[in-house]
């Protein structure tokens, strides 16, 4: 198998870019995946619960790339067949819990091309870290996401 | 519901089930939205069925944001300290996804009292679109 296009982005970690973390984005997630608790909804209810304002639900990390201000790192630049394109699994540890108002930085990068025998054929895997810092530099939470696309 | 206590939890125990009657076209419009992955496979019917797909498809996160109310409506939404899952089948179009879990162990660490949590989503009898597992900190 001839090597992988992408070989050369292996282990290059992308410059820091910085994300707001808004009350929008929260409500508009947290409808998204079916999540009704009030705190991340309401901020006075969230308040009450000792939380400095909306709490960001479990997966919301993974969407918080649209958010980043300009002129930042960027993911890995992936060139890849969107047709044939899988989403292996998904991994996040949280150091803590992400809030509205939370001002993180966001690094990535490709940390693997590996592949594996599918039912209809060989995939090539693509594992990509992601971990958000917070403005003292202690990390808040790490992803780790694996997708695949069908080998040439 | 109040949050259980780790004294009370036992191995074996089984979370409230969280159900989602039927996947749409626009909860998956309403997905790329929110999370920014437009990739067209899934809103793109035309495109999905040119390259052979039956139509478009659910976003795996989709389903792990899903799979997210069992542990947050059990536990709360600030006890989540790890959450993994592997993405098995494709959730489709007007599919039911039925969103368990079970408690598969209890540890301390770091000060904390630690729950591991067994979960899986599936979307028809016997298929299992994910299968995961996290952990959560509850009050003593």
């Amino acid at each position: 198998m001839a090597e992988n296009p992408n070989q050369h982005l292996v282990g290059i970690e992308s410059p820091g870019s910085i994300v707001h973390v808004d009350k929008s984005r929260i409500r508009q997630f947290a409808r998204a995946v079916g999540l009704d608790d009030p705190a991340y909804f309401d901020e006075a209810e969230a308040r009450k619960r000792g939380y400095p304002s909306l709490i960001a639900p479990p997966t919301l990390p993974i969407a918080l790339g649209q958010d980043v201000e300009p002129g930042g790192g960027e993911m890995p630049r992936i060139k890849w067949n969107v047709a044939t394109l899988l989403h292996e699994g998904t991994e996040i540890r949280y150091d803590r819990p992400i809030f509205a108002g939370d001002v993180l930085t966001s690094k990535s990068q490709l940390k693997s091309i590996t592949t594996r025998e599918g039912k209809s054929g060989v995939r090539v895997i693509y594992t990509i870290e992601q971990a958000f810092y917070d403005q003292q530099g202690k990390r808040v939470c790490a992803l780790l996401l694996r997708t695949s696309e069908k080998a040439e | 519901m109040a949050t259980p206590k780790f004294t009370d939890v036992k191995v074996g125990d089984v979370l409230p089930s969280y159900v989602h009657e039927k996947i749409t076209r626009t909860d998956l419009v309403k997905y790329a939205g929110a999370s920014g992955d437009y990739n067209p496979m899934h809103h793109d019917e035309l495109l999905a069925t040119s390259v052979g797909m039956p139509s478009v498809f659910a976003h795996g996160m989709l389903s792990m944001g899903l799979l997210s109310n069992v542990l947050v409506r059990w536990a709360g939404p600030d006890a989540i300290r790890h959450f993994e899952v592997q993405f098995r089948a494709i959730t489709w179009p007007d599919d039911k996804v039925t969103c368990t879990g079970t408690v598969a162990g209890k540890r301390e660490a770091n000060g904390e009292k630690l729950v591991d949590v067994d979960l899986q989503c599936e979307t028809k009898a016997g298929t299992r679109s994910i299968i995961g597992k996290a952990t959560v900190a509850l009050p003593a």
